[in-house]
């Protein structure tokens, strides 16, 4: 075929995806949004690599062309629950690329985000450039010249396609119709022509699968197609079945599809039947082809066998279609990886530097909304010209799979941190960027270094074979398995070897933590994401306007602003002053659009954030979290609070009963007092009324009336007392006291109290009883009081006291008996306490006020003594004990 | 033939003073110095009128009052409690036993006498 008329194809069916992808965006916005859109639009998974290359694989190695697709289907299972969870992290925080789903999950770290960004760049570009290469090995072979290079033509138009429908909206995260469009058809294409030339070669140009197999059989060794070829082939099969498991899920142009993209998370649930199908059909024909080709073609290069052999039977029109559907796997390919590569370079690349080279002036009102869109295209144009450069100097040395295989390990050190960050909360930012640089540096030096060399050693003519190939060879036959085996082996291991150690190793921040939690465990947060606890500060509501309008534009601003206050309730003008909610809403919109860490770094410019510390955090998280736990705190709190009630309580009935006590003293003493002045005005009153009283009785009257009067006022004095030594007030003078000679002086006194009273007094007091350390005064008024008591209740037909005293141990011992009637027991306890009164005293009225007992207990425990009361043989003994005097003593 | 008044009380100059102002109004005067004797004068004596102290040592007033108000033979009898107890529950409490009135001390010789006097006419 001319070289012009596959020129023109190619022109004619790029421009023509242009135009689907243009009516796609103006019409199909509403119709992408379904399941099975969302599923085809996954099997960008299947490149030119696996149009082409899978039956060049067949032919060489068997079923291990196999091993990419396995790796992809065993994860399906798992989709409902991995990919949901992606879907709705990557919604909620509105996350543009995997390098910002990184990054946010270890604290919206930027640094992170750069290297995330630069592994997929070393990843991507070289697969770009295989598309590359693909395209143009298609085009000679369909043109049966190797002199024309297309690959400018197609760069050219790709990047017009990548800057109109991938570039297309300042915000990143939107969905983009026009893209999935074009997408969705060149699965189609790519699909059918697959089938279509599978059909012809089995059965027009063959007759049915057993004939080729017959055939093939004849002429090949058929085992080898359908089995495990050369040595370490099943290590390599579980291999790269696992990283093609990973790629699936992680290249790039996949995340884009899978997560950006997605429309509902139900579509999952159709991709989950719909990209299992479609695998299957597109490898049914792969080994059939595969036996034509070496059957009929045997010289000719087994990656293009699907172009060869319809040409071989003459076939254009299928030719052309296999060319279209091998040019769509290609291109397909080159445009999503594109938008996703330039989304990352400039988020990553581009607005770093910015932000960084202005940080000064960086609040000032700029226009970044043209700028952004902008940098993504020039990030577009760089992409492609690094692809296209890259394709044409080191691509020719590499069959296609290879570089295909190199790329998805490149792409498998993201795994343990993409992975870990979804699953385990403790996996900290150090340890993602330790795992994933050191994963790179042994994936360069095993795939990428030794194509370097040689191509270095070739360059400089020499035949010398590379020392760091040489030394790779015995690591392998070391591991007894492949380069790609060992080299996969390696670089998983101690990725995953620094993640795990510095994870256990190295501090969360607390941003870090909160943004671990926010991914574990998105489903409990997505529903309530409006009450992020990400910004704990404020920020004047002018400041966030001209800061979201410098990247939406003002009318977008005002829209969203304005929708925000009406649906909370606020009104600007009122209240300029924002929340943390708005600051985290305008923060997730920016995310949108220039990446998690860079929106952070905006944000951060017009918020006063106020310190946030890992316990606030904490706390936070656990206030809106851990509800449950929450509650079991209430509950502890209740109780202790139950418990302060309690002891409050406990006082407060305390506080009554001394206030109860305190009322009944007062109402005993007015009591106690109404008796001497019911005596002394009623006296009184009949001394007034009876002016005619004789003498005598005028005397007795009067005499009475004054022994009422001093009885009240010995209850007074009695009572003032009494209040100073239980408030305390009442100070002691003590000093050495000669017991001794006291109670002589205080026998001397109570002899004419007893005169005329048939009372013997017995004193045994040795005078050279020791001193004790007591004040004379108040032990005199405990003296006379017993004494007085003694006198009062002993027996009044024959009488006796008896007074003793002698030293126990330490103390001077004091017995005071008489002969009265003997004490009730309960009353024993009782006598003590003030105005208690000894019950059924038959004979008579007690002439005290139950005080003068009360008093003396006062005074003897203020001395530390002891003073008692017993039923002692035969007698009632009172007794009193003081300290003895010690020279010491002061 | 003139009123029998029983008074019961164990202060002495309380006593001495009633018996005084009862005996120069011409009254009949019995002396009880404690629950006791009082229950000794109850036995074979019916008084038209008790003035009773409640605190006593050996038996008290409310029970003397309860006393006399569980026996038919003092069914005329009228009790007047005179006591230094001044809370309302104590004078609930001797009205709720039958007294006729509580008179709180110090109270004063001329209103007793009148209430006296005026208890002893109905």
């Amino acid at each position: 075929m001319s070289e012009y008329l596959i020129l023109f194809i190619v022109a004619a069916y790029l421009i023509g995806l242009l135009f689907l992808a243009y009516f796609g965006e103006k019409y199909f916005s509403r119709l992408s949004n379904n399941g099975l859109v969302y599923a085809l639009s996954l099997t960008v998974y299947c490149t030119a690599w696996t149009f082409y290359g899978s039956v060049g694989r067949a032919s060489t190695e068997g079923v291990n062309f196999l091993a990419i697709y396995i790796g992809p289907l065993l994860t399906v299972p798992f989709w409902w629950f991995l990919l949901r969870k992606m879907v709705r992290i990557t919604h909620t925080l509105r996350i543009s690329s995997i390098a910002d789903f990184i990054s946010s999950r270890y604290g919206k770290n930027a640094q992170l985000g750069t290297v995330v960004a630069i592994a997929s760049f070393l990843a991507v570009i070289p697969y770009i450039a295989l598309q590359f290469k693909a395209i143009n090995s298609s085009i000679h072979i369909m043109s049966a010249t190797t002199l024309f290079d297309a690959s400018l033509l197609i760069v050219f138009l790709l990047t017009v396609f990548v800057i109109l429908f991938g570039a297309r909206n300042v915000d990143a995260n939107q969905r983009k119709p026009g893209l999935i469009s074009a997408i969705v058809a060149e699965s189609v294409v790519k699909l059918v022509a697959f089938i279509v030339l599978g059909a012809f070669v089995v059965y027009g140009m063959f007759d049915g699968f057993g004939d080729i197999f017959d055939r093939a059989s004849a002429t090949v060794d058929v085992a080898q197609l359908t089995s495990f070829a050369s040595d370490g082939a099943y290590s390599d099969w579980f291999f790269i079945s696992l990283i093609s498991a990973i790629a699936f899920l992680l290249l790039p142009r996949q995340f884009q599809l899978s997560s950006i993209e997605a429309g509902k998370e139900r579509h999952i649930l159709s991709a989950m039947r719909v990209v299992p199908m479609y695998l299957l059909l597109i490898n049914v024909f792969v080994i059939p082809i595969a036996m034509a080709g070496l059957v009929l073609l045997p010289n000719d290069d087994p990656d293009f066998f699907v172009l060869s052999l319809p040409l071989f039977a003459e076939q254009k029109v299928l030719a052309i279609l296999v060319f279209l559907g091998g040019l769509s796997a290609a291109t397909s390919m080159i445009l999503v990886s594109t938008t996703a590569l330039s989304t990352m370079m400039s988020n990553y690349i581009f607005i770093p530097l910015v932000l960084n080279t202005q940080k000064e002036e960086a609040t000032e009102r700029k226009d970044y909304q043209s700028k952004l869109l902008l940098w993504r295209r020039v990030s577009t144009i760089i992409i492609m010209i690094l692809a296209w450069a890259y394709y044409k100097t080191l691509v020719y040395q590499e069959t296609l799979v290879e570089i295909g295989i190199i790329s998805f390990i490149a792409i498998a050190q993201l795994a343990p941190a993409f992975f870990g960050g979804l699953y385990w909360k403790k996996a900290t930012k150090k340890a993602a960027m330790a795992g994933i640089i050191s994963g790179l540096v042994i994936w360069f030096f095993f795939l990428v270094w030794p194509i370097l060399e040689t191509n270095l050693l070739q360059w400089l003519q020499s035949d010398a074979s590379g020392a760091s190939t040489r030394f790779i060879s015995e690591i392998t036959d070391q591991l007894g398995v492949s380069r790609t085996s060992s080299a996969i082996i390696l670089s998983l291991m101690v990725n995953i070897g620094c993640y795990v150690y510095f994870s256990f190793t190295s501090e969360q921040s607390a941003k870090e933590l909160n943004q671990a939690e926010l991914f574990v465990d998105i489903f409990r947060y997505s529903g309530t994401f409006d009450s992020s606890v990400a910004w704990r500060g404020t920020a004047y509501f002018p400041d966030l306007h001209s800061l979201l309008s410098q990247f939406i534009g003002k009318r977008r601003t005002d829209a969203i602003l304005e929708r925000y206050a009406r649906s909370n309730g606020i009104d600007w003008a009122k209240t300029p002053q924002v929340d943390s909610k708005l600051i985290s809403y305008v923060e997730r919109i920016l995310t949108g659009i220039i990446g998690p860490s860079s929106a952070r770094i905006m944000v951060s410019k017009v918020v006063q954030e106020e310190t946030v510390d890992m316990k606030d955090v904490i706390n936070i998280l656990h206030e809106s979290q851990e509800a449950i736990r929450l509650n079991k705190e209430l509950q502890l709190k209740s109780q202790q609070l139950a418990k302060a009630s309690d002891k409050l309580q406990a006082a407060n009935a305390k506080l009554q009963e001394y206030s109860d006590l305190k009322n009944e003293f007062l109402y005993t003493v007015t009591h106690e007092l109404r008796t001497p002045i019911t005596s002394i005005r009623a006296l009184s009153e009949l001394l007034e009324d009876n002016p005619d009283l004789e003498t005598e009785e005028r005397e007795t009257f009067v005499s009475n009336i004054i022994y009422e009067a001093e009885r009240m006022s010995k209850l007074i004095s009695n009572v003032l007392d009494l209040e100073k030594f239980e408030s305390g007030s009442q100070q002691l003078e003590r000093d050495r006291l000669d017991l001794h000679s006291l109670v002589q002086d205080e026998v001397t006194a109570l002899k004419p109290l007893i005169n005329g009273k048939n009372i013997r007094l017995e004193v045994e007091i040795n005078n050279s009883l020791d001193f004790v350390f007591a004040d004379g005064e108040r032990i005199r008024q405990v003296i006379t009081n017993i004494f007085g008591n003694a006198a009062k209740y002993c027996d009044q037909e024959n009488g006796l006291i008896r007074v003793t005293a002698y030293r126990q141990n330490d103390y001077i011992k004091v017995n005071v008996s008489n002969n009265g009637t003997p004490i009730h027991a309960e009353d024993l306890d009782n006598i003590f306490d003030k105005f208690y009164q000894i019950r059924n005293q038959t004979r008579k009225k007690p002439t005290g006020h139950g005080l003068g007992l009360a008093i003396c207990k006062n005074i003897i425990e203020m001395h530390n003594g002891r003073i008692a009361v017993e039923n002692h043989e035969g007698l009632v003994r009172f007794s009193f004990s003081l300290p003895v005097y010690k020279s010491t003593e002061k | 033939m003139s009123n029998k008044i029983l008074i019961v009380d164990d202060e002495p100059n309380i006593v001495m003073s009633l018996e005084f102002l009862m005996r120069k109004n011409k009254f009949d005067v019995f002396i009880a110095r404690n629950g006791t004797e009082a229950m000794d004068i109850l036995g074979r004596e019916i008084p038209d009128l008790i003035l009773l102290d409640i605190m006593m040592p050996d038996v008290d007033g409310y029970e003397i009052c309860q006393y006399v108000r569980q026996n038919e033979r003092f069914d005329h009898a009228k009790v007047v409690f005179l006591s230094a107890k001044s809370k309302q529950s104590d004078i609930e409490k001797g009205y709720a036993l039958g007294a006729d009135l509580y008179v709180t001390k110090p109270f004063s010789t001329r209103e007793l006498l009148q209430n006296v006097k005026q208890l002893l006419a109905d």
